[in-house]
């Protein structure tokens, strides 16, 4: 079933009216240190465009990225892949910590070769890419951090819990299908020892040291990140702007993809001016 | 559905999450699927609407803005004068908790699309799109400068072409939108001394209706388009107009309050119509001219020459607003709708008890033509009878 369900989005190419494109997605395997990393990877004969890599969150896999991937294709090379433990990649034993995650996805980027990227992360993801950055400047070109976890007001997983169950009644009821699946794939050994690291974990020490500019995305619906905490992001970074999108739950990627590729893309644009970035000739998509 | 190969007995655990994952991966597809369509349901709650008002300066915008922010919009207001526009989104931050002002003149196409595109960037999408900048010109049409008719026609049609140019591709693009132009009841029957005003509105209101077919025709059924048509408002456009009459514009009675003009925006945002009047001497002058169309011509000609023109107080001629804003009426009201005094609410109170004492004298008088109360006894041998269907008391 599973396999006939890629065989379905990969072949397709959407026209809709007034719509651009939406991409195709392929699937890969990448040998990193031994281990196999599945990813979603969506690049149509644009080898000049930004490659923008996106980081799923706790629990979850790339395959609550796939709307997203599709509206930024069009724009970008876009790369999903699932990190160690999660999603179709492999399962090693020890369950990886944020710094261990982090090197796997530098791992993983350096076999794609993607020098610069822009890093998309989304919740728990957020962590991962922050502790990249800091620690691989050359691999991030931006930061977008979409619902950044951990907000220090929460720093308990019954408080977390509280949260999310706030949460996922303001999601699109098609999150359920994917977010069970991969729950149920992760393992209840795994989420816990995670859960465990992602709450020791302190981003907001982590986040004066990331030297990229960052774009701090929030739903205006998010019930995980409060206001403040996404506010405060913004505020310990160097070199960051928040934007609030209105409607919108914690899993932005999913439950508003055009809007947060039209952030991404004003934001992009706005820092190419402001940093002198090598302009990419992307062509328009849209008819 | 489901393919029962496996045997259940020693692993049923291990099967049942096996069956689950499968099911996932059949809604899987479908779930992916849902979540394009999802935002192309119907106009959004303006709770989680971005909202974009030009005009929004003074009078209709501004109170549009308020109002918006009120029911928790998050307003982008655009207009020329920057200073009054800061400060009402500064008011509508307060409320809702985001606001953005984008100063913008409404007859630069190019500033009009930096306007959808820094709200797109600030907010990634526009639900709703007011077209509110108006301009008025007042005096006969062979004593308007030509330069004036053009400007007027600049803001008042171009604006809102250039709003529409800017707005609807977002709007195709999200499946999505409402996209409302302000025109006026001068839409409907037209005024002496206004020939640019008339025009436009008249403009307006036919671009509405082509819009809104082609809408239709490219199958977006979830974006709108819609033409407000407000009666004489109390706002600072009279102040604004420019006059070429020499004699003072004032707003021709019955004024109507820009709040519920407002009302109907907002309203309109979440259940969006075709047209919408605003003011019951709206429906009045409608119904009229379907009955009498010259009548109505002829009454709206003097009407206006002796209630839109002060007929004893000269004034130098101007451009008023057309060409650059004009510092003084930053607020909604113009101060045309005086407040009615205490003595005028008991006027009004007693005319209504006259006027409503005829109705009740006739409501008394049926009330007792109704049959007489049956007696007991009465009551228990209508009861004995056997209940006779409708064709048998027919056939009686």
């Amino acid at each position: 079933m599973a396999r006939q369900w890629e065989k379905r989005v990969r072949g397709r190419i959407e026209y809709r009216p007034g719509r651009a494109p939406l991409g195709r997605l392929s699937n890969t395997w990448t040998d990193v240190d031994g281990c196999r990393m599945y990813a979603r990877v969506a690049v149509a004969d644009r080898a000049d465009a930004p490659a923008v890599v996106l980081a799923h969150g706790y629990g979850v896999s790339s395959r609550y990225m796939v709307p997203a991937v599709r509206h930024l294709a069009p724009y970008y090379r876009v790369y999903a892949p699932d990190l160690p433990g999660y999603g179709r990649s492999c399962r090693p034993r020890r369950v990886l910590n944020v710094p261990a995650l982090a090197d796997a996805l530098a791992g993983w980027m350096d076999m794609w070769r993607l020098e610069r990227a822009v890093l998309l992360a989304n919740s728990f993801g957020c962590q991962i890419v922050t502790d990249l950055a800091v620690r691989r400047p050359d691999l991030a070109r931006a930061l977008i951090l979409v619902g950044p976890t951990v907000d220090p007001a929460a720093r308990t997983p019954w408080q977390q819990a509280w949260r999310l169950a706030e949460d996922m009644p303001r999601e699109p009821a098609a999150l359920w299908p994917p977010l069970v699946r991969d729950y149920l794939r992760f393992g209840p050994r795994r989420a816990l020892v995670t859960l465990r690291d992602m709450l020791r974990d302190r981003i907001e020490e982590r986040l004066p040291r990331v030297q990229a500019p960052v774009l701090v995305v929030r739903g205006a619906r998010d019930a995980i990140v409060s206001a403040a905490w996404a506010a405060e992001v913004a505020r310990r970074l160097p070199n960051a702007r928040l934007v609030t999108i209105p409607g919108a739950a914690h899993a932005v990627n999913f439950n508003a993809p055009l809007e947060l590729t039209r952030v991404l893309r004003g934001f992009l644009s706005a820092c190419e001016r402001c940093h002198g970035w090598p302009t990419a000739r992307v062509a328009e998509a849209r008819p | 559905m489901f393919h029962v190969k496996h045997s259940v007995h020693g692993r049923g655990i291990a099967v049942a999450v096996e069956w689950m994952v499968e099911w996932m991966a059949q809604t899987d597809a479908a779930s992916v699927d849902e979540a394009e369509r999802r935002s192309e349901h119907m106009p959004r709650k303006l709770r989680d609407a971005v909202v974009v008002i030009t005009g929004a300066s003074s009078g209709i915008g501004r109170a549009t803005a308020l109002e918006c922010a009120r029911r928790g919009a998050t307003v982008v207001v655009a207009a020329r004068r920057t200073a009054p526009l800061e400060a009402l989104a500064l008011e509508c931050g307060h409320v809702s908790g985001r606001a953005l002002a984008a100063p913008t003149d409404v007859t630069d196409e190019q500033a009009m699309r930096e306007l959808a595109r820094v709200a797109l960037e600030t907010f990634g999408r526009i639900d709703v799109w007011v077209n509110d900048a108006a301009v008025l010109s007042m005096g006969r049409f062979e004593e308007t400068p030509a330069e004036v008719f053009r400007g007027v026609i600049e803001t008042n049609v171009f604006g809102v072409v250039h709003g529409a140019r800017a707005a609807l591709p977002v709007f195709y693009e999200q499946g999505s939108g409402v996209l409302i132009n302000i025109s006026s009841i001068d839409a409907q029957l037209g005024q002496p001394y206004m020939s640019a005003y008339t025009a436009s509105k008249h403009a307006i209101r036919g671009l509405g209706i082509s819009l809104r077919q082609e809408a239709k025709l490219a199958g977006a059924k979830d974006v709108h388009i819609c033409t407000v048509l407000p009666a004489t408002i109390d706002t600072p456009f009279f102040q604004h107009a420019a006059n070429y009459s020499g004699r003072a514009v004032r707003a021709m009675p019955p004024v109507y309050m820009a709040e519920r003009v407002a009302r109907t925006i907002a309203r309109l945002a979440e259940h969006p119509k075709r047209e919408e009047l605003v003011g019951s001497m709206g429906y009045q002058l409608t119904l009229l001219r379907m009955l009498a169309p010259g009548l109505a011509e002829r009454m709206m000609a003097r009407q206006s020459d002796m209630m839109q023109l002060a007929p004893d107080q000269p004034a130098a001629p101007t451009d008023g607003n057309v060409f650059v804003p004009v510092p003084e009426g930053d607020g909604v009201s113009g101060g045309w709708k005086q407040p009615a005094g205490k003595k005028a609410g008991i006027v009004a109170a007693t005319a209504g008890v006259v006027a409503t004492a005829p109705a009740l004298a006739a409501w008394l008088w049926f009330q007792r033509r109704q049959p007489p109360k049956l007696s007991r006894t009465a009551r228990a041998a209508r009861a004995a009878q056997p209940i006779r269907s409708l064709w048998q008391r027919v056939a009686a």
